[in-house]
């Protein structure tokens, strides 16, 4: 007993160095555990507090980026600047003056396979005069208005698949701002009634960023009250 | 013991949940990015709306169909196509496709008329409206330019007679 005396000197000291009212530590084997475990949920915790401001960050810069380029974007065009003119005269069109004429008598081509009940092709033709060099800065289109409703020209892929021949002298838009001579016909897809209708030239002039600011479009009535059959 | 490592599980649940969502905000912001830095900035009015109940060729049964006319003036960067995929029209409540733009399809057309009202022009507008009655949950439509992938733009409204 006396030979376990400072033993039990050592457990009375701690003991005594415990409040009253505190129970004994029984479980202060486990306290690495625990430490453990704290330390196992903080990793995952600093985790997503990350993942968070991340996900925010990015949140936000989609945000702003979306903003920043829907304001861009936003070019707002006035109306067209609408010029009156004669079939079959030559008149100056757009910026460079270009020389262009449109024949009065345009064609009705019928129907062909590949279009609706109750449409036809109709063509018009268009001469275009000499420009010296191309025109950057500017994009151009054929319209044909009848009634209230624009149709918009067929490019020479739309009718290189039916009708080759069509699509090797069909005149673009692009081209009003070309180079050189030109001269063919422009083509649209219409309802079977229309039997005349005003073809547009849009000369659409456009900004450093290719967005166009502003439109001069001239206007010429063509029939299309003859029908012609056969390649061209 | 046990209760530790659910809740150390459920932190790495949602650290995973994070990573997803980041994942896919990143995916959504780089198409509406890529979307919008091609897509024009629309400035579009429309005027005069018309609608009327019309019984088309080849109208299906269940559905009701309605004729659209409006005046649309278009003072935007490109023209707007009279079609389906560049108008849209939706009820202003209940299921968004009770009301679509009728457009039957024909496998034998290759060569499809497109009206569309030019840049800096104003153009009639004309479209034929199939309506759901089952799905529809009120008279009110929303008539939206709705060019696909693009941020679209309110029109105004019609009431269905």
């Amino acid at each position: 007993m006396k030979r376990n005396a400072p033993e039990y000197d050592a457990w009375n000291a701690q003991m005594l160095e415990q409040e009253p009212w505190q129970e004994p530590d029984r479980f202060s084997g486990q306290l690495p555990e625990q430490k453990s475990a704290g330390a196992a949920r903080l990793l995952p915790l600093v985790l997503c507090v990350l993942l968070l401001v991340v996900l925010l960050a990015e949140g936000a810069f989609f945000w702003l980026r979306g903003r920043q380029l829907e304001w861009r974007n936003a070019v707002y065009v006035p109306d067209a600047q609408q010029s009156m003119q004669q079939a079959d005269e030559s008149f100056a069109f757009g910026p460079y003056q270009r020389a262009v004429k449109v024949g009065r008598q345009g064609e009705a081509l019928g129907r062909i396979t590949g279009i609706a009940q109750g449409e036809k092709i109709v063509r018009a033709s268009v001469s275009l005069g000499v420009l010296n060099e191309a025109a950057w800065d500017c994009d151009g289109a054929f319209y044909l208005q009848c009634g209230g409703v624009y149709y918009p020209s067929l490019g020479s892929y739309q009718l290189e698949q039916e009708h080759p021949e069509w699509a090797m002298r069909a005149l673009e838009g692009y081209e009003l701002c070309g180079p050189g001579m030109e001269e063919g016909w422009v083509y649209f897809l219409v309802p079977e009634s229309v039997s005349e209708g005003a073809l547009w030239l849009h000369w659409l002039e456009k900004n450093e960023d290719y967005n166009t600011e502003s439109v001069q479009a001239a206007c010429v009535a063509v029939q299309f009250d003859q029908e012609v059959t056969g390649d061209d | 013991m046990i209760e530790d490592t659910r809740k150390g599980m459920g932190l790495w649940v949602l650290a995973g949940l994070l990573v997803l969502a980041i994942l896919g905000t990143g995916i959504w912001g780089a198409m509406h990015l890529s979307a919008l830095s091609t897509a024009p900035g629309w400035y579009a009015s429309m005027d005069g709306v018309q609608i009327e109940p019309v019984q088309p060729e080849g109208a299906e049964e269940g559905y009701e169909y309605y004729r659209l006319r409006f005046v649309l003036t278009n003072n935007s960067d490109q023209d707007v196509y009279v079609a389906g995929w560049n108008l849209g029209v939706r009820p202003a409540k209940g299921h968004e496709y009770a009301v679509d733009v009728w457009d039957p399809w024909d496998e034998s057309i290759t060569l499809e008329k497109e009206p569309c009202v030019p840049v800096g022009c104003i153009g009639d507008v004309e479209l034929i409206l199939e309506v759901d009655p089952e799905e529809l949950e009120t008279k009110t439509l929303q008539i939206t330019l709705d060019p696909y992938g693009e941020t679209p733009l309110e029109l105004g409204e019609v009431e269905l007679p």
